[in-house]
């Protein structure tokens, strides 16, 4: 293990996450890991790394990092704009840097995230199990206590086999962009039996916005109308990442990686994976449609992710 | 027989919920189908989450499909409501030492004036049992504990505090937590612990009170700094 990359601008809010710290919700414990979790799927496949290799998540850009040996990188997720020693660089492409060269990350409209992953995955000491920062818990990260990374911290990257420069990027085919007007589906869930009829239909009739409202715990949405005749509040109960949350006031609320483990407002669905990926990278406004996906085919995608990117869990 | 239910929770997860109280019998079951599902190395099961009734299966979909868990879960299920709960033997007992102090306990003078009691009596009132933790939550180590006695139950604070300390014993409702880190929160704080153990849902925990004194040692020992 050596000294990998320094970091000279965090940006808003860079943390270290590997795919999550699993097995100890029942604990309290939520899970962390990447907001869009295909983009680091990628990033760890391109790179050839183990599919939970630890990354930096940046979010909204304006991040540099300096690199401290030679090593292959990729950055995946928003297509914000790369420079390697002010030479400018594209996303999802594998690249390479020479110590002392320094990666620099700008910002646009694309989405809200960025990973920078690079080979054999960073490294830190594991908090139950995983170094997933989780702010709100003060678990993971460098520090194991749950802090952003800030300027000046060194992480030491894992040795990862030489390996020669090819300029990986993943077929043609897969969509990298988010587009301008999305499409999220939803998987009827928990409480959906208990919406009437007029809620579930508009849910998907209406168009959507995200709001400035989010973080990574959870994410609120605003439709010109207010779900109503919601369903009462609930004895709270475990909730799994997705669950579209109905307070109220009738305006849903996603729960996203740093998520409570227990919740007690109705929930009306869960996203699917690829729609949960893609709302971590919605900015305050962006409108999109939900529509509803039989759990069937969702779990179809669900295989196909964890077959393609081989993970065990 | 009690009624129970299974809800699709996501595309790799499964809920059964039994009835909608908080119940230690029902709560019981939720427990021992967790043992059941934790215990026997089923390799289409990849972690259980326990809550008051309900107990949130994730599943390997790479094993199954929903309808293969919902046919392997409903004789386990059956077993469990079918079962006399008398099997409390595995079940851990904890003792937490608590110093009922009103300087660390910043709500217990309130909370005796509401009730229109001693502090004394709101102390006797809260050690005098066995509690049952019914769920962990909210914050990792957070445990749901329950039931405080009918005559001792308050309300939360209408606004939660932004701190409070960790360590904190406190009370809303029916029920009784701990706070095992320094984190905002809403309930009446009646004092204050130096040590506790892991809380596991299932467990029992019995609070002694303790002096000033002896809590001033414990923190000496332990080296913490209570402010």
């Amino acid at each position: 293990m050596t000294d990998g990359v320094r970091i000279e601008q965090p940006g808003l809010l860079a943390t270290l996450q590997d795919l999550g710290r699993f097995g100890q919700q029942a604990q309290g414990v939520t899970e962390g890991g990447p907001m869009d979790e295909r983009a680091f799927l990628w990033a760890n496949r391109l790179l050839g790394n183990a599919f939970d290799a630890a990354q930096i998540e940046v979010t909204l850009g304006q991040f540099s990092l300096t690199f401290l040996r030679k090593t292959l990188f990729v950055v995946t997720g928003a297509d914000y704009p790369l420079t390697l020693n002010k030479r400018p660089m594209k996303t999802w492409r594998v690249n390479q840097a020479q110590a002392g060269d320094t990666l620099t990350i700008g910002t646009n409209d694309s989405g809200l995230r960025c990973y920078v992953a690079v080979a054999g995955g960073f490294s830190a000491e594991p908090v139950l199990g995983s170094v997933a920062t989780v702010v709100r818990d003060r678990l993971g990260g460098l520090s194991q206590q749950g802090t952003p990374l800030a300027a000046g911290d060194v992480i030491a990257t894992l040795p990862s086999p030489e390996q020669t420069l090819e300029s990986r990027r993943p077929s043609s085919r897969v969509m990298t962009a988010v587009p301008s007007r999305p499409t999220l589906s939803l998987i009827p869930a928990a409480q959906f039996q208990q919406f009437n009829a007029a809620a579930r239909d508009l849910l998907v009739q209406q168009t959507y916005q995200v709001t400035a409202k989010q973080d990574r715990m959870g994410i609120r949405l605003q439709g010109p109308q207010p779900l109503t005749e919601v369903p009462g509040n609930m004895i709270s109960e475990p909730l799994p990442i997705g669950s579209v949350q109905v307070p109220p006031d009738g305006q849903p609320i996603v729960m996203m990686n740093d998520h409570q483990t227990l919740g007690g407002y109705p929930k009306i669905g869960v996203l699917s994976w690829t729609a949960r990926s893609l709302l971590a990278q919605l900015p305050a406004g962006r409108k999109f449609q939900f529509r509803w996906l039989p759990l069937d085919e969702a779990q179809r995608e669900l295989r196909q992710v964890r077959r393609f990117f081989n993970i065990l869990r | 027989m009690m009624r129970w239910d299974f809800l699709t929770a996501a595309a790799d997860a499964l809920m059964v919920q039994f009835e909608e109280e908080i119940d230690l019998e029902i709560n019981a079951k939720v427990h021992r189908l967790a043992y059941l599902l934790n215990h026997n190395d089923y390799d289409w099961v990849v972690e259980v989450v326990t809550s008051y009734r309900s107990l949130l299966l994730y599943y390997d979909v790479l094993e199954c499909n929903e309808a293969q868990v919902k046919q392997a879960l409903r004789p386990l299920v059956e077993e469990v409501l079918a079962a006399e709960d008398k099997t409390q033997s595995d079940v851990c007992q904890h003792q937490i030492d608590v110093c009922y102090d009103a300087e660390l306990g910043i709500d217990l003078e309130t909370v005796a004036a509401t009730l229109g009691m001693s502090t004394d009596e709101v102390v006797r009132l809260h050690t005098d049992r066995l509690y049952h933790v019914y769920t962990l939550g909210f914050a990792p180590g957070f445990a749901y504990m329950g039931d405080v006695d009918e005559k001792l139950r308050v309300a939360r604070h209408d606004t939660p505090r932004q701190k409070v300390v960790q360590g904190s014993v406190a009370i809303a409702g029916q029920q009784t937590a701990l706070y095992p880190q320094t984190s905002p929160g809403g309930w009446q704080v009646i004092g204050r612990a130096v040590t506790w153990p892991r809380l596991t849902p299932g467990d029992k925990v019995q609070f002694n009170a303790i002096s000033r004194a002896e809590f001033a040692e414990q923190c000496k020992a332990h080296g913490v700094n209570h402010d």
